[in-house]
């Protein structure tokens, strides 16, 4: 069965590896020179060094030069549910199209059939998915040295979470597939759910899993370094930390909390505003906790996806045909 | 051959929703007959032959394959059952020699010789992808597949509903070539009612989910008479036999009876039927009853 | 070798067709005796039917004596059954002429002509209490 299975989504599979191919083609090479630029441009002295200066204008010069790789590596986070979608394929077409009268009456049994497909799919999304954070962890090496990972391009492209939303769509797809018996379908609305769970990971859930770290401190003082952490919200406040409607604005270059991130909001107090009893609060989610959070979330959203598969898995081993 | 029979129903019934497919099927299919399963479409005999297989499974009642239950020992009946589905499906994007593989993997029971050589007869490249192949040349494949694992029992669902007359004929040759060689038992559903009687030694026609009749062919052959005689007297005839079917004209009328006697009327003639007209008969029967009730 | 034919809506069962050929082929003088009939698998390949018809006209015929089956090797026809004379077959193919060329000079067709004939020659079908 397990050959049955692999030829059947040998077609699937071609696919997936071409699209890994195209995305390492461009990758690499850009990375390769982004590394050596990195090193010969001494900016691993500038990552450590959160004073403005000299810094400033060659990490401006790093970043922008490589900006590109930010880009593809956003978009790339999509190819962990398009594999996923890939590998439900032919195990949702076997149940739209009839072939499972084909292969439920062979001389195996359903729920061989059943775990051996699923099996296969969810070994062919998750071997995309690692492949897929695996490229992203070497290329975006010297890009994290300098803003962290806890943005929502880095997170979601590196770690475990692309493991876990192959699995999500996966187990979407596969469980609407089993109930609906329609390729088209179920593959669309799996897809759709995806990018819904997904705005809603990065705009809400994420900041959420684990209790944000609340600091206060004077506004006249520096402030926690904050470059690399995912900042939900920074305010003016008092003592306590209970936010205080007052000047607030955008920042200048000269500002608390650094100026490598380009992608967190950042908030500064006016400069007429600081005065002895002003205090800023940020709520944030320091970049310490990087595996925890992706843990978190692995934990749910491949629990989500998995928890599906076995549904699916039930759903059509039962089946009245 | 064994004495137990290779297919047997015992008040076997399966609803969907509100419907009723199958209800109160009594039948015993006895080892090496052909048997042919007839009847409209919707009548059931999908139904009837997917539950042999354990596609589905009964709402009431029990079916045994074999002796096995098909749902609850899937390994005991599947070997030994070769199903063709209705429209054979096949992958097709696999090659013969791929779709060979598969019956090879997923059946212990497989015989490679056996496949080759139907193939080879079927003049068939391995390398030509199944979807690339007429209807015809799909349905062999089909049957090849459920043939070489070396079955004992063939169940087939509409296998040359789709078919020209050429392709039909081929295809219930391979068949009965199977018969002929392995002593193989075969039911075999179908709407078309010609070739029935040089095809099959029993028959079990299916209308409404029932069985209307079930029996060898000579029986039912040897059972059931035309009589035509004159309008005048049609109602006493029919009275003292079991009418299938009656049709009249201005002075005669033609009635399709269960009997094997004679008419004690010398106005009265007596003829043999063939098996396609008393299908017909007893088919027009159940569609003449449905259109009855929904009368009233 | 004979080959068989089939007529389908003759209202005579398929396995009793094939046993009038063979009797008629032997008759006639087309079989001799020690010939072989066509296998089942020639004759299924053949009229696509039942095996199990031809099996049971091949023992109709063993039955008659007509042929003898050898295990193994097939179905022959048996020997001690003499076919017609030729002779024979000639003075009734001549008399038969000539009761038709009779019958057409009384005006029958050749529809009624071979309805007579047929009736005359088959177990009648027609039940009838005169």
């Amino acid at each position: 069965m397990i050959w049955v299975g692999w030829r059947q989504q040998r077609t699937e599979t071609l696919i997936a590896v071409a699209m890994l191919a195209l995305l390492a083609a461009v990758a690499i090479p850009v990375g390769v020179h982004m590394a050596s630029a990195y090193t010969h441009e001494g900016l691993g002295a500038c990552a450590d060094n959160v004073q403005p200066g000299p810094c400033n204008v060659s990490v401006a010069s790093f970043l922008s030069r490589f900006s590109g790789m930010n880009v593809l590596f956003t978009w790339s986070t999509i190819l962990p549910a398009v594999a996923a979608l890939l590998f439900a394929a032919p195990f949702v077409l076997d149940l739209d199209n009839g072939t499972y009268r084909l292969f439920w009456t062979q001389s195996i049994t359903r729920r061989r059939w059943v775990v051996t497909k699923l099996g296969l799919s969810v070994a062919g999304s998750v071997a995309v998915a690692g492949c897929l954070l695996a490229l992203a962890m070497w290329s975006l090496e010297p890009l994290d040295h300098l803003n962290g990972r806890m943005s929502n391009n880095s997170f979601d492209a590196e770690g475990i979470v692309p493991i876990a939303y192959a699995l999500f769509v996966l187990g979407v797809a596969v469980a609407l597939g089993a109930l609906w018996r329609r390729t088209v379908p179920a593959l669309l609305v799996a897809f759709v759910v995806y990018v819904v769970g997904r705005a809603f990971a990065d705009s809400w859930l994420r900041q959420r899993l684990l209790t944000p770290v609340k600091t206060t401190w004077p506004a006249s003082r520096a402030g926690p370094n904050l470059n690399q952490a995912l900042v939900i919200n920074q305010f003016t406040s008092d003592r306590q930390g209970h936010e205080i409607a007052s000047a607030v604005g955008p920042c200048t270059t000269s500002s608390s909390g650094g100026s490598f991130l380009r992608h967190t909001r950042q908030v500064c107090v006016q400069p007429h505003a600081r005065g002895a009893h002003t205090y800023m609060t940020a709520l944030y989610q320091p970049a310490s906790r990087f595996w925890e959070l992706q843990s978190v979330e692995f934990a749910i959203v491949a629990g989500i996806g998995a928890l599906l598969i076995l549904l699916a898995g039930w759903w059509t081993q039962r089946r009245i045909a | 051959m064994s004495d137990s029979p290779a297919l047997e129903t015992a008040a076997l019934g399966k609803r969907y929703a509100s419907n009723w497919a199958l209800h109160d099927c009594e039948l015993s299919i006895p080892t090496g007959s052909v048997t042919a399963l007839v009847g409209p479409n919707g009548a059931g005999k999908t139904t009837l032959l997917q539950l042999a297989v354990g596609l589905i499974e009964p709402t009431t009642g029990t079916i045994a394959v074999l002796g096995h239950d098909p749902r609850s020992e899937p390994l005991a009946v599947l070997p030994r059952v070769g199903f063709v589905a209705q429209d054979h499906p096949l992958p097709r994007r696999f090659t013969i020699a791929e779709t060979l593989r598969l019956g090879r993997e997923l059946n212990p029971s497989w015989d490679d010789a056996v496949a080759e050589r139907r193939i080879d007869e079927l003049g068939l490249s391995r390398r030509q992808r199944v979807g690339t192949l007429s209807g015809g040349q799909q349905a062999q494949v089909a049957l090849t597949l459920a043939l070489a694992k070396q079955p004992q029992l063939l169940l087939l669902d509409e296998p040359v509903a789709s078919l020209d007359p050429l392709a039909r004929r081929e295809f219930l040759t391979g068949v009965l070539q199977a018969v002929t060689e392995t002593g193989i038992t075969v039911v075999l559903s179908s709407h078309i009612v010609t070739d029935l009687e040089r095809v099959c030694d029993r028959l079990i026609i299916l209308a409404d989910g029932r069985t209307q009749l079930v029996g060898p062919i000579e029986d039912i052959l040897a059972g059931h008479r035309l009589l035509t005689g004159p309008r005048t007297t049609a109602a006493g005839v029919a009275r003292v036999h079991e009418v299938i079917r009656e049709s009249h004209t201005e002075r005669q009328t033609t009635l399709l009876v269960r009997a094997n006697g004679h008419v004690y009327d010398a106005d009265w003639e007596l003829h043999e039927v063939d098996l396609e007209e008393i299908v017909l008969a007893y088919l027009g029967q159940t569609s003449d009853t449905m259109r009855a009730a929904v009368a009233r | 070798m004979i080959a068989f034919h089939l007529e389908t809506r003759s209202g005579v069962p398929t396995y009793l067709q094939i046993v009038q050929q063979v009797r008629q082929a032997v008759r006639l003088g087309i079989l001799h005796p020690g010939d072989q009939l066509p296998t089942v698998k020639e004759v299924v390949e053949q009229l696509t039917i039942n095996p199990n018809t031809v099996l049971r006209a091949y023992r109709e015929l063993d039955l008659e004596g007509l042929v003898e089956g050898r295990r193994g090797v097939g179905t022959f026809v048996a020997s001690g059954q003499p076919p017609l004379p030729p002779d024979d077959v000639k003075t009734l193919r001549s008399s038969l002429r000539r009761w038709v060329d009779r019958a057409r000079a009384a005006g029958l067709d050749d529809e009624n002509l071979a309805a007579l004939f047929a009736d005359t020659v088959r177990p009648s079908s027609i039940s009838r209490v005169a």
